[in-house]
């Protein structure tokens, strides 16, 4: 990949689109059904999967953003933090691209619920805006949420 | 620097390895005092020399200047020059205590402090160099024009014989850099490496003085000066040095010239000394690492050459033209200054690693070899759809991995040793400070435990140890003065024992003192007065594992804060271990802490909540109990908003998991009879420390050993899970931390609530009574006592039959007299029609039964009977229970009125020729005193009563005409258990028969009070049996 390019996984929650960079990104689930809820965790977390062994946490970005709204979770976007690997429940996982990393431009505006210091600009993907998330930082912040 | 950084870990670690030992040998050194093991010293000598070479060469000034001094004293000390005073020894304990935190923090070595430890044993060198005798002298080297070359320690001389690649022979080598090296196509490190392959290097120094000025360029040379020694006799070290005559000069043992080959030419003075005893010290290094590990040594050598490499760049920085300034000494060691300065960044990993024994290693790579083979079989079975071979297969992986997990755990297995030799040395300061006298023994320090309970089993054992020696011991004088040997003894043991780790701490001090631990613990309001009069003296020597206990009259630097054992306990809960506390005053004190011998997979019991599996620990878990539906009103009870179970005569907190692990449950409904509950419960019964309560879950399931895995960050700060596991199935069971779960709910220890509860009890004269109510007639409410009952029976009033006057009724194939209240006592008739129940008793050594219309309940509660306003023949009195007037029936009193002629059979009453006995009868309520007098009398005893065991034994001791005591347990003031075991004590009344009569019977209660030495446990109101026995031990015994 060239250097001028940054690839990303292009996902939907609800009506918003987002996208991780592919470098912070293990591997997708295409299911929800092996989560297992935990009992008194916070209203985000969805719950824990077994990933080979591994017990990683599963936050459900619909509920973190506070999108109240009944759609379904369909896949998990295991990703990668320096402490450990953690899962993010979607509602639907839409494409992987290749941006040019001119046309990532600095948000102009901030989506309903999400705050700033989670995102990392906005790209255009087929007519839609599509806001990168940084899913390093958006890990930390739970801790303090939490 | 990947590579440095990997050789600095190494280094580190295994200095820590060195320090580790050293600390034991020096104790000992420290013991044997004048009479030195010189191979001990030996030992640590070479630990300390290690240290430094390695250090010189990472750049870590600090731990070289310290490894250096202490070096210089153990020298001195195994050369007979130095005697180990307590004083020396110290300083060293200090260096050593300082290189330990300055290698544990690499990062902030260079803040680090050591002039003070550095400083005190430069003192104690100077101060002790006088008057030893052959001190160590400074030995001149000079060269054959007689320039002083070096200054070397004349021990340094005679111990370079001994070192690696050393011998007798001192030669002095003078190369030139520039003629005998650069021009000869050499490089520095060619010429190092081949010296250390046959000698060691004492000193070595570049003589910088000596660099020409452009217009002698032609005849400039830069002697390297290396002092030598090695086993090469002096013919033949020409061949190996490829050096000319001359510049070779052959030394005595004190340093002078013995013979000149060659004029090397050179006419400089004195050399500007430029520091390369790093290079010295690096083969130092060099050499002991190749002689541990050869595979080392290589990596060492590498930077051998970095190093020699700046020494070559800075000749020919001197070569080229032009150049004015020298390169200095600052240059080089800023240069190391900037390489130590990487290092920093870096913590070190030296508590990561776990060192693996070869052997253990290669049978793991043979079960992974098998492992994947029985893979193999299983995959090829399972293609083919072989059954019987896919049997076999997995058969073979089950085996395998068992022996794998077991091979692997053992991998984490380290031995208790490391964790107990500190203690020597901390035992030794703490007499020190406190001016006591102890001397440690420790035992089985090669028992293996898992790496993570040894890690986290040091500081709550040094807490116990401190605690001991501030507390446990006595002074010297002290123990002199009761007989006891001055020095103290304390004994650090570890075994294994039923599948755990024991570990032991015996102390001779003084034990536990009983009475300013009463005391305390009441000042600090941990436990009432109430209580501590119940308590035996085992229990409250345990008080001080209580939060916020200390018996130290004053805060020291040691221990009386305050805050010490209880968290020692919860350490030790945390890891799964035990607490035994047993204690002599003025023998000592013995702590038997049992622990697990692994964390890392444990037994558990997996349940099921609202559909979901969780696993509880079986560490924590006591009983599982299952109570039925109909049974739940009597078994549970609830005080306040709690629900509390009886478990083994103790009552516990009940708690619903849905409580602690739904938000909105629905509150315990306290008005229905089950407390809301639909079916059966499954009580655990768990311990979390000492705290006992009871988890009702929806059903149990399986019991599977589970590996515990963390929750990641996100779920770490629920406390009521301790992780999770994943189940064969692959599906995630949450674990349940029962602490944390305790402390969540707030549950706390039911005992001191019950105890006061009790304590109210008594006030009203009361006592828990087990009573079965029943209904007569419509509205009439009578109680039974429920001991004397053996069997309910619901029959309709066909199955009644009659023999004569009297009724009959076929239970369990034979036919039993039944009587009715309404015939003796005159209340309402029972109702002849419909259903009914028989209530089957046992009195006079026969069933018989008593007819009722309905049974309501039974209860276990205190009332307060009322002995007068309904007294009458069968019925000894009434209480109201749920504001219901319940008659209590006397069932002895309704089957005497009806056949007297049964009661005399029995033999129980005293015969007109015998002498009459009196009886003393202590019970705290006086129902219960006028009904055991009433039959007493009628019986032909005479009584007298008492209100509690003191004012019993001040009776027996002033009227020794009783006879017989029968005692009720539930007392104020002075409790039946304590009552007999006073009056066993006392010579006069000791083989008193007594009696123990209670309305709370359980084989548990009734051992004990066989133990303590009551006669016979019996129950109240059973006339019948108190009479028998009255009988038996009064007449029968007299005339055996």
């Amino acid at each position: 990949m060239s250097e001028k390019y940054r690839s990303f996984v292009v996902f939907r929650i609800k009506d918003l689109y987002c996208a991780f960079d592919c470098l912070d990104v293990q591997e997708i689930i295409r299911e929800t059904k092996q989560v297992k809820s935990i009992c008194r965790a916070d209203e985000h977390i969805m719950g824990v999967i077994n990933l080979r062994g591994e017990i990683v946490t599963v936050i459900s970005l619909k509920q973190f953003f506070k999108l109240k709204e009944k759609v379904a979770d369909s896949s998990i976007i295991v990703t990668k933090t320096s402490k450990e690997h953690l899962g993010y429940g979607v509602t639907e996982i839409l494409d992987v691209v290749e941006i040019p990393i001119k046309a990532i431009e600095s948000s102009p505006t901030v989506p309903d619920g999400l705050e700033t210091q989670y995102i990392g600009g906005v790209f255009d993907w087929k007519n839609e805006l599509v806001t990168v998330l940084e899913s390093e930082r958006l890990a930390d912040l739970k801790e303090v949420t939490a | 620097m990947d590579e440095d950084d990997e050789i600095l870990d190494l280094f580190l670690e295994e200095s820590l390895e060195h320090l580790e030992g050293i600390e034991t040998d020096l104790l000992e050194i420290e013991k044997n005092g004048a009479d030195i093991d010189v191979e001990q010293v030996n030992k640590v000598f070479r630990a300390m020399h290690t240290i430094k070479g390695g250090s010189s060469f990472f750049g870590l000034t600090k731990v070289k200047d310290l490894t250096h001094v202490a070096e210089s004293i153990l020298d001195r000390v195994r050369k007979f020059q130095l005697v180990p005073t307590p004083e020396i020894v110290q300083s060293l304990l200090e260096a050593i205590d300082h290189l330990v935190n300055m290698i544990n923090n690499p990062s902030d070595m260079d803040s680090y402090d050591i002039s003070a430890s550095l400083q005190k044993i430069e003192a104690v060198e100077s101060g002790e160099a006088g008057p030893v005798a052959g001190a160590d002298e400074e030995v001149l080297i000079t060269n054959s024009k007689g320039e002083l070359i070096f200054s070397v320690k004349q021990s340094d001389l005679k111990d370079s014989e001994n070192e690696f690649k050393g011998g007798p022979n001192l030669y002095l080598l003078t190369y030139d850099l520039l003629n005998d090296i650069e021009r000869k196509d050499k490089t520095p490190q060619e010429v190092i490496k081949e010296l250390v392959q046959l000698c060691y290097i004492v000193e070595s120094k570049v003589d910088y003085e000596l660099v020409p000025d452009l217009e002698n360029f032609e005849e400039m040379s830069l002697p390297f000066y290396i002092l030598v020694s090695t086993v090469l006799e002096s013919d033949m070290i020409f061949d190996f040095f490829d050096l000319e005559h001359g510049s070779i000069s052959i030394l005595n043992g004190d340093g002078s010239v013995v013979s000149e080959v060659r004029d090397d030419g050179t006419s400089g003075s004195n050399g500007n000394d430029i520091s390369l005893d790093e290079l010295g010290d690096l083969d130092a290094a060099l050499a002991a690492a190749s002689t541990e590990l050869g595979s080392k040594s290589k990596e060492v050598k590498d930077p051998v050459a970095e190093l020699l490499g700046e020494v070559t760049k800075d000749a020919q920085f001197v070569k080229s033209p032009g150049s004015q300034p020298l390169p200095k000494v600052v240059d080089k060691s800023t240069a190391k200054q900037e390489k130590k300065s990487s290092f920093k960044a870096k913590k070190p990993t030296a508590s990561e690693n776990v060192r693996v024994n070869v052997a253990l290693l290669e049978s793991l790579m043979s079960l992974a070899g098998e492992l994947v083979l029985a893979r193999n079989q299983l995959l090829q079975a399972s293609e083919e759809e072989r059954i019987a071979d896919m049997k076999s297969a997995s058969q073979q992986v089950n085996m395998v991995t068992s022996q794998l997990q077991e091979a692997i755990m053992k991998t984490r297995m380290q031995p208790i040793g490391s964790v107990f030799n500190k203690f020597n040395r901390i035992v030794r300061d703490l007499c020190n400070d406190l001016g006591k006298d102890v001397k440690v023994i420790i035992e089985g320090e090669s028992v293996e435990m898992d790496k993570t309970i040894v890690e986290s089993i040091g500081d709550p054992l040094t807490h116990i140890i401190r605690n001991s020696m501030d507390h446990g011991f006595e002074t010297p004088e002290q123990r002199q003065s009761v007989g006891k040997d001055p020095k103290g003894t304390l004994v650090i043991r570890a075994y294994h024992e039923a599948g755990k780790v024991v570990i032991e701490i015996l102390d001779d001090g003084r034990g536990v003192n009983i009475e300013k631990v009463s005391e305390k613990a009441f000042e600090a309001g941990i436990v009432t007065e109430h209580t501590l009069e119940k308590m035996s003296e085992k229990e409250i020597a345990n008080l001080i594992f209580m939060p916020g206990f200390s018996t130290a009259d004053e805060v020291t630097e040691i221990s009386g804060r305050g805050v010490g054992m209880d968290v020692v306990l919860t350490n030790l809960k945390r890891l799964g271990g035990t607490v035994d506390l047993n204690s002599r005053e003025g023998a000592g004190t013995q702590l038997k802490i049992s622990l697990p011998l692994t964390l890392a997979i444990m037994p558990s019991l997996l349940v099921s909540v609202c559909d979901e599996t969780f696993a509880v620990p079986q560490v924590n878990l006591l009983q599982i109990v299952r109570v039925p539906l109909n049974e739940i009103h009597s078994k549970v009870q609830h005080t306040g908003s709690n629900l509390v179970i009886r478990f083994m005569n103790e009552l516990i907190q009940l708690v619903r998991a849905e409580d602690f692990l739904k938000e909105d449950v629905e509150p315990i409904d306290f008005s229905h009879k089950s407390f809301g509950f639909k079916n059966h419960l499954y009580v655990l019964v768990v311990a979390a420390g000492e705290l006992k309560y009871g988890i009702v879950v929806d059903q149990t399931l399986d019991s599977p050993e589970i590996v515990v895995k963390p929750f990641g960050r996100h779920l770490k700060h629920l406390s009521i899970y301790a992780g999770a596991t994943i189940l064969g199935s692959g599906d995630i069971a949450p674990i349940f931390d029962l602490l944390g779960i305790a402390t969540e709910l707030n549950i706390t220890q039911l005992d001191n609530v019950e105890q006061e509860e009790d304590e109210e009890k008594d006030i009203h004269a009361g006592e828990l009574q087990k009573l079965l109510i029943v209904q007569n007639g419509n509205n009439e409410r009578l109680a039974v006592p429920l001991n004397n009952i053996v069997r309910i029976e619901r029959i309709s009033s066909e199955d009644i039959g009659s023999v004569g006057s009297m009724t009959t009724y076929d239970y369990l194939g034979k036919s039993i007299a039944l009587f009715r209240v309404d015939d003796v006592a005159d209340i309402t008739k029972i109702r002849n029609e419909g259903k009914c129940s028989v209530v089957v008793f046992e009195t006079m050594g026969r069933h018989l039964g008593l007819l009722v219309n309905e049974v309501i309940d039974s209860v276990e509660l205190v009332v307060d009977f009322d002995e007068t306003t309904h007294k009458q023949t069968g019925i000894l009195g009434s209480a109201f229970i749920d504001d219901h007037l319940v008659l209590l029936v006397d069932l002895f009193g309704i089957v005497a009125a009806c056949k007297p002629e049964w009661v005399n059979k029995t033999g129980v009453h005293v015969q007109a020729h015998e002498q009459k006995h009196k009886i003393l009868v202590i019970d705290d309520s006086s129902f219960f005193v006028n009904q055991i007098s009433s039959f007493l009398d009628e019986a032909g005893y005479s009584s007298v009563q008492c209100m509690d065991g003191k004012e019993a034994l001040t009776l027996l001791r002033s009227d020794p005409s009783v006879s017989l005591v029968l005692s009720d347990i539930e007392m104020p003031v002075m409790d039946g258990w304590q009552f007999i075991e006073e009056l066993r004590a006392d010579p006069v009344l000791k083989d008193l028969p007594v009696l123990a009569l209670t309305s709370v019977a359980g084989e548990s209660s009734r051992e004990k009070g066989l133990a303590l030495g009551f006669n016979e446990y019996l129950i109240k109101l059973d006339r019948e049996e108190i009479l028998q026995n009255l009988k038996h031990y009064l007449y029968d015994n007299a005339t055996v």
